[in-house]
Order: C-alpha cells, then sequence, then structure tokens
C-alpha cells in the first residue's frame, strides 16, 4: 500500500478496486433490474471511489507530515551536534595554536638578540616565523568565530516592536538596494502585539534574508517585505524576492552549515544555517519555498512567548 | 558632411561604378562581336569554297561518267550496230532509261559525214568534216565541246568519241541535255540573290545565268587565269561589285573542260541571321546597360541616404553620450553635495531642538520673548525640513544611468521638475503657471530621462522669454486617448519658420556661439523616439513657442 | 530605577554636546568622548550602559571600537549610528555585537526608546550571568 499512497498516480488509481467490485458485485446481485439499478448501482461505485480516495489522500498526507517532522527533528539535532563538535574542535585548537604563536613570537626574539641581529642571512629564517605567527592568527580568528557564534546564540528576552525592527533593517538596505534598482515594498499588519524575543538575534536574521534577497535579485526587481500573524499566538515575517529563484537540489540542502550558492570567496555560507539555530534559539522557525518562476520566500515564524505560552 | 559634400560623394559613386561597370561589359560586346563577325564571314567563305568545289567535282564526274558511257557504247558495239538506225535506236533508248542526260545520238564517219542519228532534231545527210569539234575529236579522240547553237539553233553542247575499229575509225557523238546540265549547275542554293554558271575560257556562258544572262552570252566577269594542266587549283573564292552589290564570288576550273565554274552569293542574306543575332543582342546589351544605370543611381541615392541618416544618428549619439556623462557627473556632484551638507543640517535641527528643550524650563513670566524664540526654534526646525527636502531631492535627481521603465505620474514629475527652475524664474521675473490635467493617467516610462527633457524643455523657455513674461506649463491626455502630454508654452520671441524645421537637428542652435551646444533639443528627440513618443513644436515669430512631449500611456 | 548611562561617541565635537544636553535634559546620563581611544578610556574608568557610536570616524573607526568594547566589556550595549545605511556596516556591526542601529538623522525621543531597551538588555543579560 505504501508505494502507491506515496505517488500521485497511484493514489488516483487504487479507489478504483473498491469501486469496481462495488459495481461489479452490483451487477451480479441483480435483484433489481432495469435502468434504476444500474443508476444506482454506479451512485454505488462512485461512493466508494471518493470515499477511498479520500482516505488515500489523508492517509498519504499524514504520512507526508510525518516524514517532515521527522526530517525537521533530524536536521535540527544534526545542527545541534555539528555546533558542539565545531566548538569543542574549535576549544581544542585553541590550546596547541597558541603554543605555536608563542613559539613563533619567541623565535623572532632570539632571531633579535644582539649577537643575531646583523646577520641578513637570517632574514629568511624571520620571514618564516612571521609568516607563521600571521597564519596562527588567522586560525585564531577562524575559531574565535566559531566560539563566539556558539556563544552568542543565547538568546535575551525582550518585548520587540516587530514592525518597527523589521523597518529598521529594511531603511538600513534600502540605500543600496535603490542604487540597484531594486524596489522594497513593504506590507505590515497593522498592529502587531508585542513579541518577547531577542532583538539583537532578530536583527540578525532579518538582516541576513534581506541581504540574500537582494542578492539574489541583483538588480531590477523587488523584495517584499511582510508580517502578519497567521495564528493568535505567532508572529510571522516573509521576504519574498523576484529572483532566480532556489533549485529542487539546493532546497535540500538550503540550512546546512557552509552551504552556499554564491562563487567561492564570496560569503561564507554561514548566514542561513546560523539563522536557524538562533530561530531555534528563539523558539521560532524559518522556512525556504521557492515555487517555480517565482523567485524564493523565506518565513520566519515566531512564538508571542517563546516557552510557547499564549498570553 | 554638409549637402555639397553628399552630392559630390554620390557622383563619384556612380560615376566609379558605372564606368568600371559598362567599359568591360562594352569592350566585351565589342570584342565579341568582331569575333563573331569576322568567324562567321571566315565561315561563309569556306562554305562557298567548299560549294563551289563540290560542285565543281560533281560537274566534272558527270561530264566523265557521260565520255565514259559513250565510250562504253562505242567499243562495245561494232560499227555496223549503231550505224544501223534501229539499233541506234534500241541503244538510245535504254541509255534514256537509265540517264536522261542526251538529247540525241549519232555516229559519224572517218569522212564527217553523218550515218545515223536517233533524236528529234531533223540532221540527216549533214557534214561536220570542216567543223572544229570533228578534227579534234578525230585527233584526241574524245571532245566535248563548249555550248555552241550549231545547226539545232538552241544551246547545246556535244560529247563525242572516237573508235578505232580496224582501219576503220568513226565517231559516236551525243547531245547532251542542258536543262540536266543547268540543273546539275544550279542546284547549289545560292539564296534570292546568288547565281552560279559555268563559263568558258572566252567569258561566254555554258549554262544559263540567273542574272547575268541565259546560256551563250558574253560576260564582263574578269577571270581568273587558268591553272595549267595537271597542276589543279583550288577554288578561289574573293568579293567582287557586281552590278553594284558586293558578291562573293566562287570561281573553279573544272579538270574535264576549261570551263570555269562561278558561283555568286549576296553576303547580306547570309549574313541575314547574323545580323538579326546581332540586333538581339543590340538590344539585350542596351536593356542591360539601362538597367544598370537604373541600378546604380538607385543604390547609389540609397547608400548616401543611409550615409546621411547614420552621420545624424552618431551625431545625436555623441551628443547624447555626453550630455550623459555630464549629467552623471552632475549627479555625482550633487550627491556629494547633498552628503555634506546634511551633516550640518542635522546639527542645526537638533540644536534648535535643544533651544526648545531649554525653553522647557523658562518661565513665560520671566522671559518676555519666550513665545518668539519657541517660534524662531520652530521655524529654524521647519526650514531644516525644507532644506533636507532640496538635499533629498538632489540625491534623487540624475543617479541612474541605465534606462528603466517604471510607473510613473507625469503630473508629480512636472511638479518636481518645476520646483528646480522655480526659483531661476522667478528671479528673472516670469511667472510659470501650472495646468496639470487631475484625471492624467500614469504611464510607465524612464523617470529620469523625461526630466532631463521637461528640464531642458523649462530651460529654453526660460531663456526664450527672457525677463518679465509667463510660462504655462501643463498636462494632458491627447485627443485619441493614446498618448499623454507635457507642454511648456513660452510668450518669448518664437522661432521663425525657416529655423522651425531644423530645431531638432544636431548642433543647431539659435544662441549665441558658446552659450549653448545646440544639442539639447536633438537630445530630447532621441530619447523621445526611444521612449515611443514624440515632440512636437508650434510657434509664432513675436508671439511664443509651445513644445509638446507626448508619451504613450503604457 | 537609576538615570541610564550612556557614551556618545563621534568625532563631531557639536553633535556630541548637543547630545549630552539634550539627554541629561532627559533622565539620562549622558556623557561624551571624541575618538575611540578616548571612548575606550573613558569606559575603562567610570561605568556605562549603553554606548551611542558613530560608525564614520578617522583614526580609530566605528567597528574596530565596537570590537574592543565587546572584548574589553562585554556587558555594555552598543547602538551604531550611520549617516547612510550600509548592509555591510550592519552585518559587520550586528557580527561584533552591537545591539541596535540608527540612521542619522534621527527622532530624539525614537533613541531614547532604543537607549532603553538596550540598558533592559544589560540588566536581563546581568541578571543570567550573575
Amino acid at each position: 500500500m505504501e508505494p502507491l499512497l506515496r505517488s500521485v498516480r497511484g493514489r488516483r488509481l487504487l479507489p478504483l478496486g473498491p469501486a469496481l467490485l462495488v459495481l461489479a458485485a452490483a451487477l451480479v446481485g441483480r435483484d433489481l433490474t432495469g435502468l434504476p439499478a444500474l443508476i444506482l448501482a454506479l451512485a454505488a461505485a462512485a461512493g466508494v471511489f471518493w470515499a477511498v480516495s479520500w482516505v488515500a489522500e489523508q492517509a498519504a498526507r499524514s504520512r507526508l507530515e510525518e516524514c517532515r517532522l521527522e526530517e525537521e527533528l533530524l536536521q535540527s539535532q544534526k545542527m545541534a551536534a555539528i555546533g558542539q563538535l565545531s566548538s569543542g574542535i574549535a576549544h581544542e585548537i585553541n590550546t596547541p595554536l597558541a603554543v605555536i604563536g608563542q613559539e613563533a613570537e619567541l623565535g623572532l626574539m632570539e632571531l633579535d638578540l644582539p649577537d643575531l641581529k646583523a646577520q641578513a642571512g637570517l632574514d629568511a629564517a624571520r620571514d618564516n616565523l612571521r609568516q607563521i605567527a600571521l597564519q596562527v592568527e588567522r586560525c585564531r580568528e577562524i575559531t574565535h568565530k566559531l566560539l563566539s557564534l556558539s556563544r552568542k546564540m543565547e538568546a535575551i528576552v525582550q518585548d520587540t516592536d516587530v514592525n518597527a525592527l523589521t523597518e529598521d533593517m529594511v531603511l538600513l538596505v534600502e540605500k543600496e538596494a535603490r542604487l540597484k534598482d531594486i524596489e522594497l515594498r513593504r506590507n505590515y499588519a497593522e498592529s502587531l502585539p508585542p513579541v518577547a524575543t531577542d532583538p539583537a538575534l532578530l536583527r540578525q536574521v532579518i538582516l541576513n534574508l534581506l541581504n540574500n534577497a537582494n542578492q539574489a535579485v541583483e538588480r531590477q526587481g523587488h523584495v517584499v517585505i511582510s508580517t502578519d500573524m497567521p495564528a493568535r499566538d505567532r508572529v510571522r515575517i516573509s521576504v519574498e524576492d523576484s529572483g532566480p529563484g532556489i533549485s529542487p537540489e539546493n532546497m535540500a540542502k538550503l540550512f546546512t552549515p557552509f552551504f552556499t550558492t554564491k562563487p567561492p570567496g564570496q560569503g561564507t555560507g554561514l548566514g542561513l544555517s546560523m539563522c536557524m539555530t538562533i530561530m531555534q534559539r528563539l523558539g521560532g522557525a524559518i522556512q525556504a519555498a521557492s515555487p517555480p518562476g517565482r523567485g524564493a520566500r523565506f518565513e520566519i515564524l515566531l512564538p508571542l512567548r517563546p516557552n510557547g505560552r499564549g498570553d | 558632411m554638409d549637402s555639397q559634400g553628399y552630392g559630390r560623394l554620390r557622383r563619384k559613386i556612380m560615376t566609379v561604378t558605372l564606368f568600371f561597370s559598362l567599359v568591360p561589359l562594352f569592350a566585351l560586346g565589342f570584342f565579341i562581336h568582331h569575333q563573331f563577325t569576322k568567324t562567321y564571314h571566315e565561315k561563309i567563305l569556306r562554305n562557298l569554297e567548299r560549294a563551289v568545289d563540290n560542285r565543281r567535282r560533281a560537274v566534272d564526274i558527270f561530264l566523265e561518267e557521260r565520255v565514259a558511257q559513250l565510250k562504253s557504247l562505242a567499243y562495245t558495239h561494232s560499227y555496223e550496230q549503231l550505224s544501223s538506225p534501229a539499233q541506234l535506236n534500241a541503244i538510245f533508248n535504254i541509255v534514256q532509261a537509265n540517264s536522261k542526260s542526251y538529247v540525241d545520238m549519232g555516229v559519224i564517219d572517218a569522212e564527217g559525214d553523218h550515218v545515223a542519228y536517233v533524236g528529234p532534231f531533223q540532221l540527216g545527210r549533214v557534214n561536220y568534216k570542216d567543223e572544229a569539234w570533228f578534227h579534234e575529236t578525230m585527233l584526241k579522240g574524245q571532245y566535248v565541246s563548249d555550248v555552241f547553237m550549231g545547226f539545232r539553233k538552241f544551246p547545246h553542247f556535244i560529247i563525242a568519241v572516237m573508235r578505232r575499229e580496224g582501219n576503220r575509225s568513226w565517231i559516236l557523238r551525243a547531245t547532251i541535255d542542258s536543262d540536266v546540265f543547268n540543273s546539275l549547275v544550279k542546284g547549289v542554293h545560292v539564296g534570292e540573290l546568288g547565281d552560279a554558271y559555268l563559263v568558258n575560257a572566252e567569258g561566254v556562258l555554258q549554262t544559263d545565268s540567273r542574272f547575268a544572262g541565259p546560256a551563250m552570252s558574253k560576260l564582263t566577269l574578269t577571270l581568273p587565269t587558268q591553272p595549267r594542266a595537271g597542276a589543279p587549283a583550288g577554288p578561289l573564292v574573293e568579293e567582287r561589285l557586281i552590278r553594284d552589290r558586293t558578291m562573293i564570288v566562287g570561281m573553279a576550273w573544272q579538270e574535264r573542260v576549261p570551263w570555269l565554274l562561278v558561283i555568286m552569293e549576296d553576303p547580306k542574306e547570309e549574313l541575314m541571321a547574323l545580323l538579326r543575332t546581332q540586333s538581339i543582342v543590340a538590344v539585350l546589351v542596351g536593356g542591360g546597360i539601362l538597367l544598370i544605370i537604373c541600378g546604380t543611381v538607385l543604390i547609389t541615392r540609397s547608400i548616401i541616404n543611409k550615409l546621411i541618416e547614420a552621420d545624424r544618428e552618431k551625431a545625436t549619439l555623441d551628443a547624447s553620450l555626453m550630455q550623459s556623462s555630464k549629467m552623471a557627473a552632475l549627479g555625482k556632484l550633487a550627491a556629494g553635495v547633498a552628503h555634506e551638507v546634511n551633516n550640518p543640517l542635522t546639527l542645526i535641527r537638533e540644536s534648535a531642538g535643544w533651544i526648545k528643550d531649554l525653553l522647557i524650563d523658562e518661565d513665560p513670566e520671566r522671559m518676555i520673548h519666550l513665545e518668539e524664540v519657541e517660534t524662531a526654534a520652530n521655524k529654524i526646525e521647519m526650514h531644516v525640513d525644507r532644506a533636507k527636502a532640496v538635499t533629498h531631492r538632489m540625491l534623487g535627481f540624475g543617479r541612474r544611468m541605465e534606462p528603466v521603465q517604471e510607473n510613473v505620474s507625469l503630473n508629480m514629475l512636472t511638479d518636481q521638475t518645476v520646483k528646480f527652475l522655480e526659483s531661476e524664474a522667478l528671479h528673472r521675473n516670469i511667472e510659470i503657471i501650472k495646468r496639470l490635467d487631475e484625471n492624467l493617467p500614469n504611464t510607465t516610462t524612464d523617470t529620469a530621462q523625461i526630466q532631463q527633457v521637461i528640464l531642458n524643455i523649462l530651460d529654453n523657455a526660460i531663456d526664450a522669454v527672457g525677463a518679465g513674461g509667463t510660462i504655462t506649463v501643463s498636462t494632458g491626455r491627447s485627443s485619441d486617448g493614446r498618448d499623454i502630454y507635457v507642454s511648456v508654452a513660452d510668450t518669448g520671441t518664437g522661432i521663425s519658420k525657416d529655423k522651425l524645421n531644423k530645431i531638432f537637428d544636431p548642433f543647431f542652435t539659435t544662441k549665441k556661439v558658446g552659450e549653448g551646444t545646440g544639442l539639447g533639443l536633438a537630445i530630447c528627440y532621441g530619447i523621445l523616439e526611444k521612449l515611443g513618443g514624440r515632440i512636437e513644436v508650434q510657434s509664432e515669430e513675436g508671439k511664443g513657442s509651445t513644445f509638446t512631449v507626448f508619451l504613450p500611456v503604457v | 530605577m537609576e538615570n541610564v548611562r550612556v557614551l556618545v561617541v563621534d568625532d563631531e565635537k557639536d553633535f556630541v554636546d548637543l547630545f549630552v544636553n539634550r539627554f541629561n535634559k532627559r533622565n539620562v546620563q549622558a556623557s561624551g568622548a571624541g575618538s575611540g581611544p578616548d571612548a575606550l578610556k573613558f569606559l575603562q574608568e567610570q561605568p556605562v550602559d549603553v554606548v551611542v557610536l558613530d560608525l564614520k570616524m578617522p583614526g580609530m573607526d566605528g567597528i574596530e571600537v565596537l570590537k574592543e568594547i565587546k572584548k574589553r566589556h562585554p556587558l555594555v550595549e552598543v547602538i551604531m549610528l550611520t549617516g547612510h545605511g550600509s548592509v555591510e556596516a550592519g552585518l559587520q556591526g550586528m557580527g561584533h555585537g552591537a545591539y541596535d542601529f540608527i540612521m542619522k538623522p534621527f527622532n530624539i525621543e525614537d533613541l531614547l526608546v532604543r537607549i532603553h531597551k538596550a540598558r533592559e538588555r544589560k540588566v536581563l543579560n546581568e541578571g543570567r550571568q550573575g
């Protein structure tokens, strides 16, 4: 049954069986004769057909939902694992890095001692040590970034005016967007209640999404930013762009760390995965959709109260 | 390039093209004609030569056959047989049955007496002893005579052979049917004006000539020399003037008899075919030449026209580009200025705000001018806002370089643009009246470029008015509803009719040297064309001008 | 609650003075600094809740100052001030821990609200850490 349920055609063919059975039974039974009997039989068959297909649809849908939730859980577990792993690694590496850095410094100092300072032949060695120190510094920056990423995710909750916060971020990007002929359209809900969330973290997410949207459109297009309340206890902010959209293969990998569609050297691919982590910390969610030919749409969902408790 | 230059270029192109196409054509045509004519002529001569040769051979063979026939008759029959009239008759009939060449036949004995005769003439007891031919025949054994009248009183010639039978010699003589012979000679196809005949060494016709007379008449023809016997010469073909006509004459001496075969034809008859072909060709060539000339003229004209157009487009483009880069530089300058000005403006506003803050603590009783100071502070804030609006507008102006289509209200755009020049106009005492149609629909077009156009026209209007006048700016919808327009009417000096149709030409200006580039309106024209609109002008000298810009409603 | 302690950092002296004066009138304990190093020195000596920091300054620029402040006094919240918006500056600033962004010219009341919000965050943060 499973494979049948999974495909649309399967779901459509499935009810045929029972329907035909009923029809056959009616004809074979033949208690009643003539046209009324035939119509009745057909009606019964049709009824069975619709019933079975409805059931099949529901089953398929719930199965799909199950699968999706499973995937989401898996994803967030993965994210958490990765986060832990990377900060663990960063911590561990910092120690040997510190040692290397120190040794390099010491080496340079030794080469500066009075009896060695004059010797120009050791210049190559000095350069090498300087390079080592430089690269150690670079490694430090990378680990620092990784660590700070994991550290800064703790949410500090304040009552936030989501419309104002979103508008702030839009104003920030508006000038550059205008230069590239990208129109930023606002569609804010009339009155949103204050949301208990971390405004700094939320700003980062929104700015990230706006930046991505602008980069997707590149020039001459529009980005629609809207806020609304899809349910009584949550607020939704969506950023929709008129860019080329996201291909189905990329959709699955969208929120993985280091995943990026930008050419190498531009962007680190940390953005969306970070957004997802932040949203999880905030007790919310982030989703992406890209209907073919209609660009991409990112939605952030925020509960009014982070623990999911309504007011 | 000016119009003279274009004219010169046109003439040059046409001349060169015609020269290079017609001269080779003529040369080739001439060469072909010459070759063809020569070949044709040659052919005619050769043909005649061959015809003469063939005919000569035919005549020779005919005569040879007749002689042979007579000889075989004489040597296969005895004198007794042949001199018997009955036998002679029978033989004659047999011979006649197979070839109707003989008119009569006779036997003549050694004394010249006609001993037997079969034929249509009454030649009974005739004696030929004194005849030249008799002697000749007795001497040489065979004889072919020239044509002569003789006893029979009509042109004929005889062939006679002698046989020595034992100790008796006798002659068998036959008269040749001149008709057969004539037709043999005349069988040559010589056209309408040609002629063919045999003539003897004295110039006496042996056969009938078409034009020169019947047989036996004398010709005034210069005959070529007779070849020596044994060394036969080929036929001679030459052009002769005969009876005021240039004929090609082919002549050849027969080998069997001292006669000259003459065949002549009018070359013009033969050449008729050639002439016909030639005249057809001439017509075709003439037609071709006409076509070439027409084609050249048309193409040259088209090329020159395109050149003129391309030149004009280039001039406009150059002007437009120059203008664009000017605008870009201006835009950047404006942006820089606006930015610089923003900071002090902020400070001024905040200072005013600070003053207001301080005034809150003041007691109206103790500060007499409290209310006024507060009002002044408010005014400062208000005017700072106004200044900010100006800088904001400056930042927006001339920014974008690429054309962009956006939905725009022409009224708003016009209003904005007019504001730019309002102070300038006021300064010169010029009143700007705005009549903007309220129900004007929006349209999709390039805002920056349309702004540039309106600005340019307004600027021109202000310059035209000079000082103290009116400029009316109106917007509206065209009568057919497909376009919207903005028009700027001034009460300036107007434009004269002869300048009116040059007004949109690049580099045309009515301003003094150094004051204008003459590019503004040309650029406006180009911009409008690209945006699917148009610009029109109406003017009356002394009364003023109206420039109207039309844009399609999209 | 005691007045919020604010440090304004901007290279334009008149702006700093205005700011300090106007905010002092609104129950804010405001002080000013004319450069990054000056600001850091001040933070060393005096407790501050919120720093209002101009992005573009000669010498040590806004982002540098932000980094230093966050390194030495991680609990102090920073509000970035900018003359024209830039996505780059926003991302960088927030990446290094800035709490908020405001563009010149600003409404003084609006800035006040943000300052209070920043202080609220600081308090919450301290509570958590303490």
